[in-house]
Formats: structure tokens, sequence, C-alpha cells
């Protein structure tokens, strides 16, 4: 289990917030430490998996607007190679194993929704495995909290 | 807004790829000065286009519960219901679709007990919803998510 962060380091997540590229220098005189102690926090933050920084890109200005999350019903014993599959592609950005009326949940994001079901159609609804499967477009996103991710294991 | 030239694209893959590099090392990859660069990712994070920032891991903030709940809305009151919906801290990604289910959200909460609790006097008291469908997430498989509605 991840270590929550402790003080210092929420304080040095909020100094970043707003500009992770920010000089460790800058963030060592906010905080009255020295630059190694910032530099070493980071790097323990960043190997333990529990901070990331990130260069995050608004999909609606370089044309990727079209969003769909995808459900997938799949028989059990093709649940992991059909996961497999899902990650090799390129288009989709999640992927997580559920417990309820599916078995896979995954989002995927392309310039055009014709691309997106051509990809559904040709490639995803085909695997070896897959009993049935729903789309849902994503017309308007109200919220997405953009401090808190998945950090996967290497 | 100027249109994106295909430098801008190179430069926002790089930074994907490793956020705190030297504008001096992307002006020597592209062959441009580092002022240029700097001109460049100013013009980006200014027009919302690009943003560089820290995330927490759900599980280092405490969230060890991830769901994705599906909210089947009366008719007509969608917009309303995603409003409300998007005011819990507990929902992380809160979603308008073309169909039915008409709202997605995906919630992050501490543990079972948190996220009965949620869903039992928080989502129930909001009017216009029908019925809920959950999925709880037993494992994150893929997760590699650059986009992001920054612009919000």
């Amino acid at each position: 289990m991840k270590e929550p962060l402790d003080d210092f380091e929420e304080q040095l997540f909020e100094i970043l917030k707003p500009d992770a590229r920010v000089s460790n220098r800058v963030v060592a005189d906010e905080l009255k430490v020295t630059e190694g102690a910032i530099r070493h926090r980071l790097r323990k933050l960043t190997s333990a998996k529990s901070m990331r920084i990130s260069a995050l890109v608004n999909p609606a200005k370089v044309n990727q607007t079209a969003i769909v999350d995808v459900r997938l019903v799949v028989e059990t014993a093709a649940i992991k190679r059909v996961i497999g599959a899902l990650k090799e592609i390129d288009q989709i950005g999640y992927v997580a194993l559920v417990s309820g009326a599916s078995d896979i949940v995954f989002i995927m994001t392309d310039e055009s929704l014709d691309g997106l079901f051509t990809l559904y159609e040709s490639k995803i609804i085909e695997l070896e495995g897959v009993i049935t499967g729903t789309i849902h477009v994503i017309r308007s996103v109200h919220k997405h909290v953009l401090e808190l991710t998945h950090i996967m294991e290497d | 807004m100027e249109e994106l030239a295909e430098l801008d694209l190179k430069i926002i893959e790089a930074l994907i790829k490793e956020p705190r590099r030297s504008y001096r090392s992307l002006g020597e990859d592209f062959d441009v000065s580092q002022q240029f660069i700097a001109r460049r990712v100013s013009f980006l994070i200014e027009n919302q286009i690009l943003r560089i920032t820290v995330q927490k891991d759900f599980e280092a903030a405490g969230a060890h519960f991830p769901a994705h709940v599906d909210v089947y809305v009366a008719h007509g009151r969608k917009e309303e219901v995603a409003q409300a919906l998007a005011g819990f801290d507990e929902v992380t990604n809160c979603l308008i679709t073309a169909g039915r289910p008409e709202v997605i959200i995906r919630t992050a909460t501490r543990n079972q007990k948190h996220f009965v609790e949620f869903l039992q006097n928080k989502v129930t008291a909001v009017e216009g919803i029908e019925r809920t469908e959950t999925l709880t997430v037993l494992n994150i498989e893929k997760y590699n998510l650059h986009y992001a509605s920054i612009d919000l």
C-alpha cells in the first residue's frame, strides 16, 4: 500500500501544482530547505509511485475530441488475454477490470467517432472471448480532477 | 487562436515523456533556440492547451476504492444532475453521454463503506436521478491518460 504524503510533501505538492516546471531552487527557497532536500524528496515520491510530474494536454485543442467509454462482457477464461490486447491499442488510455454488469471498462480517444467505431468493430468486438460490448459516446466533460491519477507499477 | 504548428505538437510529445526537460535540450533536438521553445511553451500554457502539473496517486491520496457509476436520469435533467454530482468531493470525473446512462461518474472513496455512504446519502439525494448501476474496479490495467480537460 502506498504511503500518504506527509505535511512537507503536501506543501511541496501545492507549490508544484500550478507549475511543476518551477526549479527546485525556487521550491527550496519557499520551503526554507536546501535544493538537495527537494531533489531527494521528489525522487523518493516518484520512485514510490506516490506522486508524479505530468504534462496534461487539452484534447479539445489537439483534435482529440472523440471520447467513448466502452464496456465489455467477456468469457472468464479470456479476460486476461482481452485486457492484454486492449492495452496494446494506442487510442485506449484507460483499461480496468471491473465487477458488475461488465467485466472490462476502457476509454478510447481519437480525432473522430468514425475512427473509434471502426476500431471497435474491426479489432475489439472481434477479439476471441468477447461476448458483447456497449459504447457510450461522451458528449461533454463536467468534471475532471487533475490532481489525482493512477501511477502504474513498472 | 493561432493554429498549432507541427513543432508545437513535437514539444507537447516531448514534454509528455519528460515534463521537466530543459528548454535548451528541447531546442537542441528541434534545432531552434531555447528562447523560442520557452515562447511556444508559454503560448501552449496560456491558451490552456498544455499544463505541467503534479499528480498524486489515488492510493497515496487515501482513495482505495475506485468505482464507475452509471447514472440514469429523468428526461431533460441530465445537465442539472451532472452539475450536482460534479460538486461532490468523491466524484473525480463526471461525464455526460449521448445516450443512456445519461451521466457516468468515476468515484474515489476511502473504502467500500465510504462508497456506500456516498451512494446512499449523497447520490440518492440528487433530484432527477432514476437509478444507478455501479461497476467496482478490481484492478486498473492501463492508465495512460495525458488528455485532460484542463480548461474546466
